[in-house]
């Protein structure tokens, strides 16, 4: 009994300290600059063992603005990986140190991996910027002049050249219809239609 | 396809993909110590889980605890490693045991729920309704769980019925196992 509770606390102990200095979204305390630096700097990830590789894309018609918006949410480490798998920097978004041509990276690598065609007809993605949004990123890309909205052929390969299991859901709000596609490397197209 | 399949989709597949083995090694840590004729006692603890986790899953998405979340990858490899001990040293005896077997399986529910929600909430946002997502999720975890527990059952079966194998050699054994495991990962987390 009593070595086992040793053990435990001494685990919880250890598991305990490499949290200060955690949670980039929170912590940024100020006035504490240079201080940890490395906490996600060096290398790949070694052998993650928690994995969850989903991307969110909500997408919504303004009908007041004849603009569809795209709001994608993807896992900060992974987009970043991603990026820096394609030759590009490690962008350290939303820290101090964050590339200050993050927003053209992201852009690139959004617009070459999402492609919509509305009505039959292929359109053109604009990346409108993005938000921290806890361990992920929230990117905004939008279509303008979308008057009308029958069917969205869409393909999305987000992050499948990075991780075989990656799945990512697209979810469509048009006219107050909802409707959900589940893409990944197997199915990266998807076709939604709506109204009567 | 469904918001309720989608995410009933995505909670099966993420507690079933080899890549993330935390929580299939933590189930099969749950049932090593259970001989075959004490399904039931499995189903319990399994469910006790599973009540731990939703409960979590729900309160951190709906953002009202926030736990960072290199804390909870380097709590949820101690709660296998805490179970593998627990399997092989039997600090738990009888009815009270019992007991206590199922409300730990709720607390490392807990801690396991901490887990998934640090990822589901990042990818959530907070201007539409949850309840279906988490729900789903939830339900599909369970499903995955239970076929976890039925592919562990069928080895079981394999080792302790047809050869013969006592059970408190295969409790060691895959308690010895999971115990390797789970410290391979405590130490990649930190």
């Amino acid at each position: 009994m009593k070595p086992l509770g040793v053990l435990l606390c001494l685990m919880i102990l250890s598991a305990a300290e490499p949290v200060s200095g955690a949670t980039p979204g929170l912590a940024a305390v100020p006035g504490s600059g240079p201080a940890p630096g490395p906490s996600t700097a060096p290398g790949p990830a070694a052998a993650p063992a928690h994995v969850f590789y989903v991307s969110i894309a909500r997408v919504k018609w303004n009908v007041d603005d004849a603009r569809l918006d795209v709001s994608v949410r993807i896992f900060t480490d992974d987009l970043e990986e991603a990026i820096v798998a394609e030759g590009g920097p490690r962008l350290r978004l939303w820290t101090d140190q964050a590339h200050a041509d993050r927003d053209r990276y992201v852009s690139d690598y959004l617009t070459s991996r999402l492609a919509f065609r509305i009505n039959g007809a292929d359109r053109q993605l604009t990346y409108a910027g993005m938000e921290d949004a806890l361990d992920a990123t929230a990117c905004l890309v939008q279509i303008t002049d979308v008057e009308s909205v029958d069917t969205i052929e869409v393909e999305n390969r987000i992050l499948i050249e990075m991780f075989d299991t990656q799945a990512n859901v697209m979810r469509f709000e048009i006219g107050g219809e909802k409707k959900f596609v589940n893409l990944s490397k197997k199915t990266v197209t998807g076709t939604v239609r709506f109204g009567p | 396809m469904s918001e309720f399949q989608v995410y009933l989709q995505l909670g099966f597949d993420h507690i079933s993909d080899l890549n993330a083995y935390d929580h299939i090694v933590f189930i099969i840590a749950l049932c090593a110590a259970y001989p075959l004729n004490r399904w039931r006692s499995v189903i319990l603890l399994v469910t006790a889980f599973t009540v731990g986790h939703s409960i979590t899953l729900a309160l951190a998405t709906l953002r009202l605890i926030l736990v960072p979340t290199d804390l909870v990858e380097t709590l949820i490899p101690v709660t296998i490693l805490a179970t593998c001990l627990m399997n092989v040293w039997r600090p738990f005896e009888g009815k009270f045991g019992r007991k206590t077997s199922y409300g730990l399986a709720l607390f490392f529910g807990l801690i396991h729920g901490l887990g998934f929600s640090n990822y589901l909430r990042a990818l959530l946002g907070m201007e539409e309704s949850i309840v279906v997502p988490l729900l789903s999720f939830n339900i599909g975890l369970e499903l995955g769980q239970l076929m976890i527990v039925a592919i562990f059952a069928a080895v079981a079966l394999v080792f302790l019925r047809l050869l013969g194998t006592p059970h408190r050699h295969w409790n060691l054994f895959v308690s010895g196992a999971a115990a390797g495991v789970s410290a391979m990962l405590l130490i990649g987390a930190n």
